[in-house]
């Protein structure tokens, strides 16, 4: 039997059905982050003191990292344009540079990581460093989640495009969708933590 | 919402970073004269404009793709 609404939109959505689940999970996703934004605004209002980001952590290692995760969202969004245009030697390498554009956002993000330990900075040394290792690891554990994702439509499944080429490029589009939402939260994070 | 919509979402906003980081960068170089800063200043502005350049011509490039992808599927 086959799966209703893998390629078409179905009447009643406007959607197929991939891209209204991932929009549905994209919505709990909004709530998750935006529970933790919620939680380091009235953190921040309700402390006496509170140091600037950019004080305690470096903004320059987190600039490049921006430029990073912008430039996975152009390679996304081309590997995917790619596969409408028929190109899949250009979508191999696309999605492959958006892989490893996330490879060096981890990369980066553990040494980070490392010099803070390297200096004893701890979640537990004070309530700025928790919320920032809260936030930013969730983070980090969505971009792993992103490499298992465009890793396997990379490798294995992209044996779907010769057999069913409408459904991979919808498939592929879905994990774009989710990798602009993961490189948004960022967006936001970003200046949040580090610049003010 | 499509992923060229969710894109060209995702380049508005990067380009509102750009110009906060450029205006955040100048007021750092303004007050502790951090060469970074200014280096990160003339950065951001070039990465502001390169982003509206890159989103103006993607997101005709997209709907061309999309127009000629519906054409072949319908």
């Amino acid at each position: 039997m086959e799966i209703p609404y893998t390629i078409h939109p179905r009447p009643d959505t406007g959607v197929y059905n991939a891209k209204l689940g991932v929009w549905l999970f994209l919505a709990s996703e909004v709530m998750l982050f935006g529970a933790l934004f919620s939680s380091y605004v009235l953190l921040r209002i309700g402390s006496d003191s509170w140091p600037h980001g950019y004080s305690i952590l470096d903004w320059k290692i987190a600039t490049f990292n921006t430029v990073v995760l912008i430039s996975s969202s152009v390679t996304m969004v081309m590997s995917w344009a790619s596969l409408m245009l028929k190109d899949f030697k250009k979508y191999k390498l696309y999605m492959g540079l958006t892989i490893l554009c996330a490879f060096i956002f981890l990369a980066v993000k553990a040494f980070e990581y490392n010099t803070k330990f390297g200096h004893h900075l701890y979640p537990s040394t004070n309530t700025f460093l928790a919320i920032y290792f809260t936030i930013t690891g969730l983070h980090g554990l969505h971009v792993i989640g992103g490499i298992f994702v465009n890793s396997y439509l990379w490798g294995p499944g992209s044996k779907m495009w010769k057999t069913q080429p409408e459904r991979f490029t919808n498939r592929v589009e879905v994990a774009g969708l989710y990798w602009h939402f993961v490189d948004l939260v960022w967006i936001f994070l970003f200046p949040v933590l580090y610049l003010l | 919402m499509s992923l060229k919509g969710f894109h060209i979402f995702f380049i508005v906003v990067s380009v509102v970073l750009a110009i906060g980081m450029s205006v955040w960068s100048a007021m750092r170089f303004s007050d502790t004269g951090d060469v970074a800063a200014a280096f990160l200043c003339v950065g951001s502005i070039v990465g502001g404009v390169s982003l509206v350049v890159y989103g103006i011509r993607i997101r005709r490039k997209l709907y061309e793709l999309g127009y000629k992808w519906n054409v072949r599927n319908t």
